[in-house]
């Protein structure tokens, strides 16, 4: 029974992770170079242009 | 049956969201290693070959599909091929073929799928993921083992508590403490860094109810190594800590904590270590690693996978007249199991290996100081650190060389040293990347 429990409980965990990982994935730059919260308030313009560089190498 | 299905299904829906994208196909081949589905299910299930099908999708939509940005050669990845390749050479010479090939066939997938991750692991989210993943597949076992141990006192030295009911990788009761104790430190840095699951109360709790069933497990296992372990991981915690008055009495708490409420077959099992010629296993280990220093000297390449096999060694038994004589007992030691296996050149492979991880670490710790956009880079290289502490130390007492926990962690440290460079390289980012006071001064 618990055995069971632990198999179900993880293994939607990590169908879950995979999912969002892959949503992420694509919505996420892949290399973070300034906090996000600074990003929000558009500091360093020169930033994203680079992460979407090293996403289309 | 329902189990099989469940799983079967799962491993399914993972292929579809990983159909080109090998990353997604890369986690669903780390959830498979780690949990080892044939290896749990009955019947029909036991003969699906889930990690080579998955693994070799992983490969194929990389050349496929995904080739961006991959990282550099660099000695990580040369000397993981060069110790694939050497492990295969020795095999050839094998004291014991059928028994080295066979275990050849997946210890050499373990060393080379270990090369191919950081071509696949290469942003924080996909680090993320593997953490996440690793963790996760961790508390299927963790979860009923710890559960067990809480509520029944504990197991009794052997047979495990977790999914596992043999001999084998986390079946081994040694194996799994040092896997649930190396996930603590994990877990930590994901509650602090995480991103993939929802940032509220909820999520904290559900990762901080892992850390006590983790350490319960570690208990239930009745392994002297896991108390090896412990003492480990808590020295490691408190040399990266900041508030280290605060960390060693929390350290200090928690093992007053533990010998209070660890049961007496518990206690009476680690009481043996201050008396090691009254214990056979103890005694045994020693013998063995004698007899493979002794091996080595007339065969300093190696015997090749299953060496031990051919081993004798002679216990002293109650009457001295008569010692007691043991055949094919295993190396009981990572160190002494790639030395006996692959000889001095293995284990300096093996060794570089452990040593590299560990430096690519303290280099992302050094570089990523007083850099907010890479602090969680810093913690994770304390996590990895304290981790990789925790799995060198019991590594000296079971024979752990080529299951996966060691070709996780390499790959992960030079992947996490990988990130940080790619981000330190790129132009625009120099005005960022200065300490705070250094950017307003300028």
């Amino acid at each position: 029974m618990l055995d069971d429990f632990a198999i179900l409980s993880t293994t939607l965990c990590i169908l879950f992770i995979l999912f969002r990982a892959a949503v992420l994935d694509r919505s996420l730059p892949w290399f973070e170079l300034k906090e996000p919260s600074s990003r929000s308030n558009g500091a360093s313009p020169g930033a994203q242009p680079n992460e979407r560089n090293f996403r289309n190498l | 049956m329902l189990r099989g299905l469940f799983v079967v299904a799962a491993y399914l829906i993972m292929f579809g969201l990983g159909i080109g994208v090998p990353f997604i196909l890369t986690l669903g081949y780390e959830w498979v290693d780690m949990f080892r589905p044939e290896n749990i299910l009955l019947g029909a299930f036991t003969a699906i070959p889930f990690s080579f099908l998955i693994g070799s999708a992983a490969i194929g939509f990389y050349f496929l599909s995904d080739r961006r940005d991959p990282p550099r050669i660099g000695a990580m990845i040369v000397i993981t091929v060069l110790f694939a390749g050497w492990v295969t050479l020795t095999t050839t010479w094998a004291m014991v073929p059928g028994a080295a090939w066979a275990k050849w066939d997946w210890a050499f997938k373990s060393v080379l799928f270990s090369a191919f991750i950081p071509f696949v692991i290469r942003s924080r989210n996909q680090i993320e993921a593997f953490l996440q993943v690793f963790i996760f597949s961790l508390a299927a076992d963790t979860i009923p083992a710890g559960a067990k141990t809480i509520v029944s006192g504990g197991g009794q030295y052997g047979p495990t508590l977790g999914l596992m009911h043999r001999n084998f990788w986390l079946g081994e009761g040694a194996t799994l403490a040092t896997a649930a104790l190396m996930a603590i430190p994990i877990i930590f840095f994901l509650i602090k860094h995480q991103r993939i699951f929802p940032r509220n109360i909820w999520t904290k709790i559900g990762y901080l109810g892992l850390v006590p069933l983790s350490l319960a497990t570690a208990i239930g296992t009745h392994e002297r190594t896991a108390l090896a372990g412990m003492l480990v991981l808590a020295g490691a915690v408190w040399l990266h800590s900041k508030r280290k008055i605060l960390v060693a009495g929390l350290c200090i708490a928690t093992g007053l904590v533990i010998i209070q409420i660890a049961p007496q077959s518990w206690m009476d099992r680690m009481a043996t270590i201050t008396h090691p010629s009254e214990d056979d296993s103890a005694v045994v280990r020693l013998q063995v690693w004698a007899w493979t220093l002794d091996f080595v000297r007339s065969h300093p390449q190696g015997g090749g996978f299953e060496v031990y096999r051919i081993n004798q060694i002679t216990l002293p038994g109650e009457d001295p007249d008569s010692p007691k004589t043991q055949d094919a007992r295993a190396f009981h030691s990572a160190y002494f199991e790639v030395l006996g296996e692959h000889g001095w050149i293995g284990l300096g492979l093996f060794l570089s290996l452990l040593l590299l991880s560990l430096r690519s670490l303290r280099q992302v710790a050094r570089l990523s100081r007083n850099l907010p956009h890479l602090a969680w880079c810093r913690d994770l290289s304390f996590a990895l650190q304290n981790s990789l502490a925790v799995l060198a130390a019991c590594g000296v007492f079971i024979g752990i060389a080529f299951q996966p926990l060691f070709y996780y962690m390499f790959p992960l440290s030079f992947i996490l040293r990988e990130y940080v460079r790619r981000v330190q390289s790129t132009p625009a980012v120099a005005a960022v990347e200065q300490p705070e006071g250094f950017a307003l001064a300028r």
